[in-house]
């Protein structure tokens, strides 16, 4: 059964009859999503391995670090904040995908994200802890990091105090999040697993399974409790994803340091984190489509309608990026227009035009022709936005720490003589950072080991609300661009709109 | 909570040692105290060829009211700590710098009192000092998420550097680029007089957070701060906002408010609210000869 | 407390009676008038006037002192003399190593000898304060010391300011506000959690199948 949905991307699809019992197409959901945690690949294990073997190297570099002091990873007195600061905002920040693509594409009825909705949701529970291990590296003496969980010595005037409080509620709301809608999944792996599987592992797994998915049975009270309580919690997870990058923002901006001391800062942290967070899905989306065979349920339409979410939050962070430069170059203060020059033309324009080619014009030119427009075009666009934005967070992070501040003339006038400090990367910051990137696939691939990889009670449910309307289109077919829309209440969702121009085109592939 | 049981450490101690000193005695004890004190400053009298006899105390004011008041000595410090950094004798030597930091065993960007080359609208260039401002409300404080950087009654900020986490966004909140990160190990320092504390942060906590600290240990026995101690052109000043003083490393001894009417001074950055109580005489080595002339 | 005032750097020369006496004096009541003699050295070299140095309250300002100096010529001189001698007044400050004196204005004498400064002390307890005469080429002719014991004391700067930075009054009650916020999402997602995994084990909910 495992090879029926194996490299197929067949428009249109067997089931479409009855739609009562279970069609054809639900069997499949069952098998592909259960796939993972049934089958280990050849490529399994050695994957695994090489991934572990290159987070022990960021471990082993981390190490090297508590043993010599931040200066071996580059910092110093004028570049005091650098890659991890940048790590940090950025990690957290691709974990908004899974509040996007759960949460907001759940509250605007899109339900072509429900194939997504696991991926999407497990990338953010993956990234979220790895990005707040960030705070390690960062501190100058972790083995003091219990001050900050310890309440008798909070500062609660400080940012960096509430960033710690607004994560880890987040973090809390994500495990949440994830956990809600696995909770039907997890009954219908325990009924699949009991039909397949005898071995040990099977028997713990459905033991774990009984734990955590309690008795679900799919009776309508059941699912209007478990509706009720998914739909309060994707609404209360959007404040909490945007408060996140807010407060991580405020650690910058509650400072007068010229371009760390921004207004526009909270807006400009949240859009990043929600643009890397959507490209961030693309690809791990990718990944497991290519890995587990999941081209029947996931579609190079999916791709496109990502992809379109992804470039009208990149749109809308090349907008925000124009603005800040622009305000604060044209007011000509010495330090903010100093800062802006360096950034534009100076000793920092290589990183930041970079991000502006690769994660400004370059995804928004690959979505605007239908050539590009593809599955390809849309993972190579996610790609070149992940690493352009993790620059571009260097570039937030690092310009503003090695303005020199002691230049202003006393009264009068006068030049400036102050010197640019300089951060200078070396091999541990690298380390950790590969490592933190090589730790998403690892875990990614670890949690699919336990988890459904599809959420087969949301895509059930879905397919029995899709075939009760009368404008039927299979959620795993490519239907024509009409019956789409038609199936899309989301399109009063901001990109919703432009998916109608967009979806007739796509007959064409 | 945290915070005040940090100010009321070891820190605290120091004012009431030197400050029993300034505020004397409580009226009723006057003639207890008074022999002493007068038989020291009679020895500095005596060494400036002053044949001064006997001396007998007076109370200027015994009025139970303003003495209650004023000479509460627990309630109010004795010290309220500024300096006053005079640009006009700053010839760029950088001896302050090299004195903090044998005093202080700091590696040699660690720059606490640091000597930046200006210009001025002319285009000649002048040397300023720029230590730790001191300031009135420190940006540092608030953002500390440990609460390690706190401000004591003698208007000192000092950092806990047995608390310090190392965030380092006190130096991103720190207009004056005053803050110096132990990214390595520091470099040893022999037994010191004074404990390892905020007040005396000698030898530094590799990953944690340093800064001028206005010498703070030594200034209860009347000591100046190295800086002041080794300049050889008496810039630096050591003021006193509560007595009203200033003084140099030279024996120069000015009245501080006089001082710094008379001659203009100016504080950095004033318009980032941080209030410093670090002020700056402006000029430069060519209004020397103009103000020698006058004075 | 007297070892630290021994940081002042300056050999103490003075001989034991003094202490004693001026502990007699000091028990004098609320005014008490300090006598100082010009140096040995300074009377011998110029032959010049002495002077007399007293701190007396300033009438009408409890916060000030007046300080006369009183210069005298020497027996047998006429005292045309005595106006228009310029007297520096400083005050001995024992708080810094090696920076003793100082100078708190000067005031130039009246036809009877006496220059009047008023001082208004901004530290409290003992002072020593000096008095020296300079003629109009800047050579001293005397000088005289008194001391007196300032109660109140007056500082020219203000008082430490407010801050104005979110630990300060309407942040605490923001933070508050923002505290309850945090920790009313924790609770509301544990319920969550609670009510929906209680609800699965309901029996009237689950299991019909």
């Amino acid at each position: 059964m495992s090879d029926d949905n194996a490299g197929t991307e067949t428009v249109g699809a067997p089931g479409a009859g009855g739609h009562l019992g279970e069609p054809h197409v639900l069997h499949d959901v069952r098998a592909a999503a259960m796939r993972p945690v049934v089958d280990t690949p050849r490529w399994w294990w050695p994957t695994v391995g090489v991934l572990a073997a290159v987070v022990v190297l960021g471990v082993v570099a981390w190490a090297v670090q508590v043993a010599d002091g931040l200066g071996v990873a580059g910092y110093n007195d004028q570049g005091f904040w650098a890659v991890y600061e940048a790590d940090l905002v950025a990690f957290i920040g691709v974990s908004y995908g899974g509040a996007v693509v759960s949460a907001i594409l759940r509250l605007t009825k899109a339900t072509w994200r429900a194939p997504l909705t696991r991926i999407a949701e497990a990338t953010a529970l993956v990234t979220l802890p790895i990005g707040m291990l960030f705070i390690i590296p960062h501190l100058g003496s972790p083995w003091r990091i219990w001050e900050l969980v310890w309440p008798p010595d909070w500062n609660l005037s400080s940012p960096i105090l509430w960033d710690f409080f607004a994560v880890s509620t987040y973090l809390l709301a994500t495990a949440v999040f994830f956990y809600l809608p696995l909770i039907p999944d997890l009954a219908i792996a325990r009924r699949l697993l009991g039909e397949h599987q005898t071995g040990l592992r099977a028997r713990a797994l459905r033991r774990a399974y009984q734990v955590l998915g309690g008795r679900w049975d799919g009776t309508p009270p059941q699912r209007r409790l478990l509706q009720g309580a998914i739909g309060l919690v994707a609404i209360m997870i959007i404040p909490m994803a945007v408060s996140v990058h807010s407060v991580l923002s405020f650690a910058f901006a509650s400072s007068s340091r010229a371009g760390y001391a921004e207004t526009i800062f909270p807006v400009y942290f949240v859009v990043a984190a929600l643009y890397t967070g959507v490209a961030l899905v693309v690809i791990s989306v990718a990944a497991c489509r290519r890995l587990w065979h999941l081209e029947r349920f996931i579609n190079p339409r999916h791709f496109v309608r990502l992809g379109l979410v992804m470039v009208a939050f990149g749109a809308a962070y090349i907008y925000l990026t124009f603005t800040e430069y622009l305000v604060d170059g044209y007011s000509g203060t010495v330090d903010s227009a100093a800062w802006v020059r360096q950034v534009l033309v100076g000793r920092y324009w290589i990183p930041f035009w970079f991000y502006f080619v690769a994660a400004g014009v370059v995804p928004l030119a690959i979505m605007a022709f239908r050539r590009t427009r593809t599955a390809t075009g849309v993972v190579v666009a996610s790609g070149l936005v992940l690493v352009a934005m993790w620059v571009k967070r260097l570039v937030i992070v690092i310009p503003p720490a090695t303005e020199p501040l002691v230049r202003a003339p006393l009264a009068s006038g006068g030049v400036l003589t102050g010197n640019w400090g300089s951060y200078h990367f070396t091999w541990v910051p690298i380390a950790i950072t590969v490592a933190a990137t090589a730790a998403i696939p690892l875990l990614l691939l670890i949690l699919f080991r336990f988890v459904p990889i599809l959420p087969i009670g949301e895509m059930e449910e879905m397919e029995l609300e899709v075939a009760g309307s009368s404008m039927a289109v299979e959620m795993s077919a490519v239907g024509a661009g009409a019956g789409l829309a038609a199936t899309l209440p989301g399109s009063s969702f901001a990109v919703g709109t432009s998916l109608h121009d967009i979806t007739d085109e796509e007959g064409s592939w | 909570m945290s915070k005040e049981r940090r100010v009321g450490g070891p820190i605290q101690q120091e004012p009431q040692d030197g400050g029993a000193d300034r505020e004397g005695a409580p009226p009723g004890q006057v003639p207890v105290t008074m022999g002493r004190r007068n038989l020291l400053r009679g020895a500095a009298l005596g060494a400036l060829g002053l044949a001064a006899a006997g001396a007998v105390g007076g109370l200027v004011d015994t009025s139970p009211s303003s003495a209650t008041t004023t000479t509460a000595g627990a309630a109010k410090p004795a010290h309220q700590w500024a300096m006053v950094i005079d640009l006009r004798y700053c010839n760029g030597c950088k001896l302050c710098t090299a004195a903090c930091q044998n005093a202080h065993f700091l590696h040699q960007d660690q720059t606490w009192i640091d000597v930046f080359t200006m210009q001025n609208a002319a285009g000649e260039s002048y040397a300023m000092p720029r230590p730790c401002m001191m300031c009135e409300d420190p940006p540092c404080v608030p953002v500390c998420p440990v609460s390690a950087n706190f401000r004591t009654a003698e208007g000192l900020t000092l950092v806990d550097q047995s608390r310090c986490v190392g965030t380092r966004i006190c130096m991103n909140s720190c207009p004056y680029q005053a803050r110096y990160f132990n990214f390595s190990a520091p470099r040893p320092a022999p037994r010191q007089p004074f404990p390892q504390e905020p007040a005396w942060p000698v030898p530094q906590v590799e990953g944690t957070v340093g800064k001028c600290v206005f010498c703070a240990a030594m200034l209860p026995s009347g000591k100046l701060p190295e800086c002041m101690a080794n300049c050889p052109m008496g810039v630096l000043y050591l003021g006193d906002l509560e007595t009203d003083v200033a003084v140099n490393g030279l024996g120069n001894t000015v009245k501080l408010s006089t001082f710094l009417a008379d001659n203009d001074a100016v504080k950095f950055k004033e318009s980032y609210g941080t209030h410093p109580r670090v002020f700056y005489i402006q000029g430069h080595g060519q209004d020397l000869e103009a103000d020698a002339a006058s004075a | 407390m007297s070892e630290e005032r021994s940081t002042i750097g300056r050999p103490v020369r003075r001989p034991r009676r003094h202490l004693g006496a001026k502990w007699l004096l000091g028990t004098l009541p609320v005014l008490a008038v300090v006598l100082g003699f010009a140096s040995p050295g300074t009377w011998a070299a110029t032959v010049g006037p002495s002077l007399r140095l007293a701190a007396a309250p300033a009438p009408g300002n409890a916060h000030t002192v007046d300080l006369v100096a009183t210069v005298q010529e020497p027996a047998g001189q006429s005292s045309s003399a005595l106006s228009g001698i310029s007297v520096d007044f400083e005050v001995h400050i024992g708080e810094f190593t090696g920076a003793p004196l100082l100078d708190l204005g000067s005031a130039t004498t009246d036809a009877a000898g006496r220059a009047v400064l008023t001082y208004q002390p901004t530290w409290t307890g003992d002072q020593s304060l000096v008095a020296t005469a300079t003629d109009s080429s800047g050579n001293t002719l005397a000088s005289a010391t008194t001391s007196l014991t300032a109660a109140v004391a007056t500082t020219p700067f203000a008082g430490a300011i407010e801050s104005v930075r979110p630990d300060g009054t309407i942040g605490q009650a923001v933070v508050g506000v923002l505290l309850a916020i945090v920790v009313a999402v924790w609770i509301a997602l544990i319920a969550i959690v609670v009510r929906v995994n209680l609800g699965l084990h309901r029996p009237g909910v689950a299991h019909t199948s």
